[in-house]
């Protein structure tokens, strides 16, 4: 899997809101499933081109990265990536019972992650994140 | 710090005063300068209401809840109560369904209101008879809550328990610090509480936005302060309504009455059907003719009246008068003047005689010569001769006289022609004037029969005249009585409504005026809520394709409505029918909120029951962003059986406090703290710290910061908890004190001692032998590396074992005020 993110994404999104004229055989929810796929994989890869600019060997437990990531990327953007990777996460796994996700919910995912893509490939803050305060 | 505080407190108001106050000024002051003409002005400054002074807040300061308690009460049986953390802030209350969450969220407002809004609308008797526990009968059933209450946070628990079975058989009792009994009022405003409405249960959370919203509606127009401006506003207008009936009034009578009139032939009704015919009928024209004083009254009726009211000659009078003429002319012909003279002519020739005999002594006649005549008989005889005859003569002339008193009689019985028949040729006139000629006629016998026959025809005539007259008069009058009645019913309706159209066109004017004011008035108060509302809803359903524009106030209080601009794909829809359940409640969550929180409440807490049903995951993270943002200067209790919304807060890392509400058998509910903020950041830096993959580089960067924030938290829950309980403090002096530490050390200083200034060294060795370090290690930044997962874990244990002990040191020491607030009960 050589894609980058953003073509990763651009995928996603064609799954999505397929342009005019495609024919799909697949329902609209395994598209969204498989959208959603795709779009945690260009989460993953930027997250860890992310880390690879700050060590070589970061962890790989998807938690803990988000939990560190708030003292590099702030908490905001952190919660956002963590927040958006759980949901996808969600997304796309086969669940017995349990409803594919619709494509309007897959498709706010897809904007919140072209966001989050430029804001990680800004990289990460030169300088230490002051230490957040817990009531602002 | 110490001399700011009094100071920022000076400057926020102390009460709650809804911006209320200058709308009275405001609009005196618009009207100055209205260019209105002064009757309007003076119509307006007539109506205007005297400010309702709100007695709100003057006493009840802000509220905060301590804690919520029930027993026997719904689905808790023995006594149970929720606390809750101090200060702004979040706290779940999560549990399975039938729990007892809702008991209590349900608990805390009908402790507070003393009303249940599930026993309002549907199924009313249901909840009614079902309120009551039904595990524990032995237990009074009571609801109460623990509050803070004003700038001091002075503790007041507002309690209510039941003596009866139904559910209204209950009284309030609210209990200061000391036990002193408080009356409900002094502690929480009834009005600011129906105002602001800091709960938001399940049942209202799926009715609120039903068709007009008229409620909200009206809980907006008083919180805008606009109560006034719509009670000016309904005055002119029922004002105006006022005017308008009258003049309608007017108008409807005058179309009735014309065509009355044009039915009717009579002067008067042409003359008033002429005076209500014009385009501004004449009450003038009216009220003359209503007097009689009218020129059509004058021509043809007054002469009828003159002819109704005419008399002939008196036929009894001039027949008496024609009697006694004729038996003084009978008298006067019998004793003829002629008589009379030679009687008194003879009674005189033998008074003379009877002198000459006297004298002479001679029987002798001197006249005749006869001899012997004259004797003394002859003597009595002619004296009785004279007598008789003067006595003739004097009754002759009183005939005359008498004769002369009767011709004088009848002439004076015989008037000249009256005035209305001097002008006219009618046979009555002619009649009239040859009777008045008899005037001239002295002969006894021809006045006698030309009086008595004419006067008899002339009474005859007149007689005739004035039936016809009269009747023609009763005829008009007839007709026209009921017609004046009309009119003078129609002349005060018009005298009336000549002044009402003035008025109504005043109060048209003022109400003109009132209008676009009131309107501007209301958007520009209301554009804050609408764009918190937009704000809230745009955090709930970011990209949901239902937008939510504009949020307007439209009529005025009772009749009004909310009107909620919302489309979906840039097409306007309703509300209503576009949205689907989860939209629609985040649609009344983001009309409550702004309501709810608004800066003038004095209700520091927002208890929100199940707001996570039937929204879609990406509404639960949007509903947690929301909850969040509110929960920066307010207590935000919401009660949930869905683990989602505890999940969105995880993910998101919010600071919350969690709940867990668990029933087991027969009722017994029990609370555990599931997680707060710093067991959050504890349990976040303990899995972080187990991670033996993690890089040493990050760990030195990641592990210490996420020990503070625990830290912090805990420094800051106790410092919250200290100021209230041990300092007196009011929350919002409690977060301005908060919101101004900046370094680890002042966090544990205030949480400790009560004051960020002083060095909690000795206060911190005491609790933790060796916890300075750490302190000091927080404050600077500078740790030893942590290169393994034992430093790691390490310090994580100290930091938990120092947060531990720094909450534990106020609970320690405070124990016996708790427990001295339970004793009391």
């Amino acid at each position: 899997m050589t894609a980058s993110p953003e073509a990763l994404v651009t995928a996603a999104g064609r799954l999505l809101r397929p342009p005019p004229g495609t024919v799909h055989t697949l329902a609209p929810g395994l598209r969204a499933r498989a959208a959603a796929v795709l779009l945690r994989m260009a989460l993953d890869q930027a997250l860890d081109s992310y880390w690879r600019r700050i060590t070589p060997s970061m962890t790989r437990i998807g938690k803990h990265r988000m939990l560190c990531l708030e003292w590099y990327a702030g908490h905001d953007t952190a919660r956002r990536c963590r927040t958006t990777w759980s949901a996808l996460s969600a997304a796309c796994h086969y669940r017995t019972y349990e409803l594919p996700p619709a494509p309007a919910e897959i498709h706010t995912r897809l904007l919140e992650v072209t966001d989050l893509l430029v804001v990680l490939g800004a990289g990460p803050e030169t300088t230490m994140p002051t230490v957040h305060a817990p009531v602002s | 710090m110490t001399e700011q505080t009094p100071a920022s407190l000076d400057s926020t108001p102390t009460s709650p005063s809804v911006p209320d106050s200058s709308v009275r000024g405001l609009l005196l002051a618009r009207l100055d300068n209205s260019g209105l003409v002064p009757e309007v002005r003076e119509l307006l400054r007539e109506l205007l209401p005297d400010e309702q002074v709100r007695d709100s807040g003057g006493r009840a300061g802000p509220v905060h809840l301590r804690s919520i308690t029930a027993a026997g009460w719904r689905g808790i049986g023995p006594r149970t109560t929720l606390e809750l953390p101090p200060g702004p802030g979040l706290v779940v209350v999560a549990g399975p369904n039938g729990s007892g969450k809702s008991s209590f969220a349900e608990a805390a407002e009908t402790a507070l209101t003393a009303r249940n809004s599930r026993w309002e609308g549907q199924r009313t008797t249901d909840w009614k008879q079902g309120w009551r526990n039904l595990h524990s009968p032995d237990v009074t059933p009571e609801v109460s809550v623990e509050l803070s209450v004003g700038e001091r946070g002075e503790t007041a628990t507002v309690r209510r328990t039941w003596y009866g079975a139904k559910v209204d058989e209950a009284r309030t009792k609210v209990e200061g610090a000391d036990g002193a009994e408080l009356k409900l009022d002094e502690v929480v405003d009834a009005g600011a509480l129906e105002l602001a409405r800091p709960f938001l249960p399940y049942s209202e959370l799926g009715s609120m936005i039903n068709g007009s919203l008229s409620a909200l509606h009206d809980a907006f127009f008083k919180l805008l302060g606009l109560e006034l401006l719509a009670e000016l506003d309904k005055r002119v207008k029922d004002a105006h309504s006022e005017y308008d009936g009258m003049v309608k009034r007017r108008n409807a009578l005058t179309a009735e009455l014309l065509v009355e009139l044009n039915l009717v032939d009579d002067p008067r009704a042409r003359e008033a059907a002429a005076a209500l015919s014009d385009r501004t009928p004449d009450s003038a024209r009216v009220r003359a003719l209503l007097e009689g004083r009218s020129p059509a009254d004058a021509d043809e009726l007054a002469r009828l009246r003159e002819r109704a009211s005419l008399a002939g000659p008196d036929l009894a009078e001039v027949t008496g008068a024609v009697a006694r003429l004729r038996e003084a002319a009978a008298t006067a012909e019998q004793a003829r003047f002629g008589s009379a003279e030679d009687a008194r002519r003879l009674a005189r020739l033998l008074e003379a005689a009877l002198d000459h005999r006297r004298r002479s002594d001679s029987p002798d006649c001197p006249v005749c010569g006869s001899e012997n005549r004259l004797d003394q008989s002859w003597a009595e005889h002619a004296r009785a001769e004279v007598e008789r005859l003067q006595t003739e003569a004097a009754g002759a002339e009183a005939a005359r006289r008498d004769l002369a008193v009767a011709v004088r009689a009848v002439h004076d019985l015989i008037h000249p022609v009256p005035a209305l028949l001097q002008r006219e040729a009618s046979p009555l006139a002619d009649l009239w004037r040859e009777w008045a000629l008899f005037r001239g006629v002295t002969d006894a016998g021809e006045l006698a029969d030309r009086a008595e026959r004419t006067a008899r025809i002339l009474h005859e005539a007149c007689h005739q005249v004035r039936e016809e007259a009269a009747g023609r008069l009763a005829e008009h009058d007839g007709t026209w009585q009921p017609l004046a009645v009309r009119l003078a019913e129609w002349l005060s309706a018009a005298e009336a409504a000549d002044t009402a159209e003035t008025g109504r066109r005043h109060a048209k004017k003022a109400r003109d005026w009132l209008r676009p004011i009131l309107d501007e008035l209301r958007d520009e108060r209301l554009r804050p809520y609408a764009e918190r509302s937009q704000e809230i809803w745009q955090k709930l359903c970011e990209h949901s394709s239902v937008t939510l524009g504009s949020v307007t106030l439209a009529g005025t209080p009772n009749r009004g409505s909310v009107k909620l601009g919302v489309s979906v794909d840039d097409m306007d829809a309703p509300a209503y029918s576009v949205m689907s359940q989860g939209e629609l409640h985040s649609l009344a969550l983001s009309l409550f909120i702004p309501r709810a929180t608004h800066e003038a409440s004095p209700f520091g807490f927002l208890v929100i029951d199940d707001p996570v049903q039937s929204m879609d995951p990406e509404k639960v993270e949007g509903l947690a962003r929301v909850l969040d943002a509110c929960a920066r200067d307010r207590q935000v209790i919401v009660f949930t059986h869905d683990t989602r919304l505890q999940q969105a807060i995880a993910h998101l890392g919010i600071e919350a406090t969690v709940l867990r509400v668990t029933r087991q058998t027969d009722s017994v509910v029990g609370v555990e703290t599931l997680t707060d903020p710093v067991e959050q950041a504890l349990a976040e830096a303990r899995a972080v710290s187990m991670d033996p993959n993690l890089p040493p580089e990050v760990a030195d960067h990641v592990l210490p910061a996420m020990c503070r924030v625990a830290m912090e938290a805990a420094c800051l829950e106790t410092a919250r908890r200290r100021l209230r309980d041990e300092e007196g403090l009011g929350l919002r002096a409690i977060e301005e004190r908060v919101a101004s530490l900046d370094r680890t050390k002042q966090y544990v200083s205030l949480a400790l001692l009560g004051d960020e200034r002083q060095s909690a060294r000795e206060a911190v060795e005491r609790l933790r032998p060796g916890g300075w370090a750490l302190v000091e290690a927080f404050n600077s930044g500078a740790h030893a590396p942590l290169p393994t997962v034992d430093d790691r874990k390490a310090l994580v244990t100290r930091t938990k074992a120092l947060a531990t002990a720094i909450r534990r040191s106020l609970a320690t020491s405070g124990t016996s005020t708790t427990g001295n607030a339970g004793g009391v009960r």
